[in-house]
């Protein structure tokens, strides 16, 4: 099958189905599915923004204390690299429109290159979040306000994954030129898959070279500011503790004077020995150890108590332990789910260029371009929406 | 369809590329306008500011569908397929947080016991 018309000399289009009368009727029908199936991906996604929405109308302090942890800029930036790539599909779209075939395949390998850049940049951002341990509900450790976690091991471990992924990518264009010869949809599939595994590596060590920069650069001015932030939260919480015990029960802290040596525990101390018998064991407050080249004086001046119960340290102690937790599991599931739907569009994208390096589409025939570009822009639209959301209010 | 017909006479709308750069603009400045509002130092819109949020996020959402899906030229029935799915989320997302007000004495307690916890 390589004329353009079917081989039973129908004269209709090679890619027509038999149950289609004309081209634009397959073309209306593989339309209206793919509203459809976008249509059950916004209700799918839809149970997930309700989660949101709920958790946050009941606890909208958590929200607000725990989206301090995520880095504006990056999820910016890859809002920036989404809607690039959103235009690059659309252009894409409008080549396979006119004929120009080749305008499809640049313009589809640039949206696979900005696909792997949003995909490096997230592995930076989970990596990181994985080493200061905000993990999920279950496994969520909680923060002591004022700590720096030590990320060495973290940013080495980016820097070995994103030059692995250069390796690959360097590796995949290369075995395009090598392995497809002169069959131009073979090499197209290792070229795009190359693209979208450099930009990988692209978005990796680049978000990794700016967190590190941010971190050395911002160590004593934006970090030193929420220091003070989280000291004066503390110190009003140690003044209203006698008067409002916090609402729940697992965190019930004891009043200290703010003199306490950091090692030793509050009047309920003794109390510790039996903490091992209850499963609910009566958290105890102390005054955590000043970090080196923290502000001292900050924190002489304000103590933040710290509610210490089995599992650990617990921020601002009337929040509860599980509480912060909550927003990651919500965040992971919803930008967990999204980063799939990215591969999955990484995946198809991929088919769509070695088709039309096969020469297969035209302005007769283009379905396939213009539905997984629908796809590729709803991917987008849940973004615009979990951006701001996440990360900004 | 008709296979004499010239290249550009599909029977399809093509968006101009003057138009998709438009919009490609227009969505980045609109991303630099809700950063800019939540991030820098002056701009308090206080409970205004999550409404002004979401609406800078809703016309952005209605520009990537109206010109990069090219909704507004599509059938009538493809917008029907996925307005009404909007409708059913707003339903499905007002009927579940129907009962938030009677969390609110909580927040109130907690906000009065820890008024620097933003």
């Amino acid at each position: 099958m390589t004329s353009t018309s079917d081989p039973h000399g129908h004269g209709h289009h090679r890619f027509q189905a038999h149950h289609f009368d004309t081209g634009e009727q397959q073309f209306q029908a593989g339309k209206l599915g793919m509203w459809l199936f976008l249509a059950t991906e916004v209700l799918f996604f839809s149970g997930m923004f309700c989660a949101y929405a709920v958790y946050r109308s009941n606890h909208p302090e958590i929200f607000a204390n725990s989206s301090q942890y995520l880095d504006t800029w990056l999820g910016a930036f890859n809002t920036l690299i989404l809607l690039a790539s959103s235009l690059s599909v659309a252009w894409a779209v409008r080549c396979a429109q006119l004929n120009n075939s080749a305008g499809i395949v640049y313009n589809l390998v640039f949206t696979l290159v900005c696909a792997g850049v949003f995909m490096g940049v997230k592995s930076v951002e989970y990596t990181l979040k994985f080493y200061e341990g905000l993990w999920w509900r279950s496994k969520y450790v909680p923060q002591i306000p004022g700590q720096h976690h030590d990320l060495t091991q973290a940013y080495a471990d980016l820097q070995n994954f994103g030059l692995v992924t250069l390796a690959v990518g360097v590796a995949l264009v290369i075995l395009g030129y090598l392995l497809a010869g002169r069959n131009p949809a073979g090499r197209w599939t290792f070229w795009a898959l190359g693209g979208s595994v450099l930009g990988i590596a692209v978005g990796c060590l680049g978000g990794n070279i700016y967190t590190q920069s941010k971190m050395s650069h911002g160590h004593t001015a934006s970090h030193g500011h929420s220091d003070v932030d989280h000291h004066e939260a503390g110190h009003d919480d140690s003044s209203h503790h006698a008067a409002n015990p916090p609402e729940t029960s697992t965190t019930v802290p004891t009043e200290t004077t703010p003199g306490d040596a950091p090692a030793t525990t509050g009047g309920e101390g003794s109390d510790e020995a039996d903490a091992a018998d209850v499963d609910d064991a009566v958290p105890t407050a102390i005054n955590p150890v000043p970090l080196a080249g923290d502000h001292g004086a900050d924190v002489a001046q304000m103590p933040p108590p710290v509610v210490v119960t089995p599992e650990g340290p617990v921020e601002f102690d009337g929040l509860g332990r599980k509480f912060p937790g909550i927003f990651f599991s919500i965040y992971y599931a919803m930008t967990g789910v999204h980063a799939v739907h990215i591969l999955i569009g990484i995946g198809v994208i991929v088919w769509i260029v070695a088709r039309a390096a096969a020469g297969h589409f035209g302005s007769d025939y283009y379905g396939p371009v213009e539905y997984v570009g629908l796809y590729w822009h709803l991917v987008d639209l849940i973004w615009i929406y979990l951006f701001p959301l996440l990360y900004l209010i | 369809m008709n296979h004499d017909a010239p290249a550009h006479s599909s029977p399809h709308h093509v968006t101009s590329l003057p138009v998709l750069f438009g919009t490609f603009a227009a969505l980045v400045v609109l991303t630099i306008v809700t950063v800019a509002q939540a991030r820098v130092e002056g701009i308090e819109l206080g409970k205004f500011e999550i409404a002004v949020t979401l609406a800078i996020a809703t016309l952005k959402a209605g520009l990537v569908a109206m010109v990069f899906m090219q909704l507004i030229y599509d059938k009538p029935f493809n917008r029907v397929v996925i307005l009404s799915t909007l409708v059913f989320v707003a339903l499905f997302l007002s009927f579940t947080i129907m009962d938030t007000a009677e969390y609110m004495p909580d927040i109130r307690n907690f906000t009065l016991d820890n008024p620097n916890v933003e």
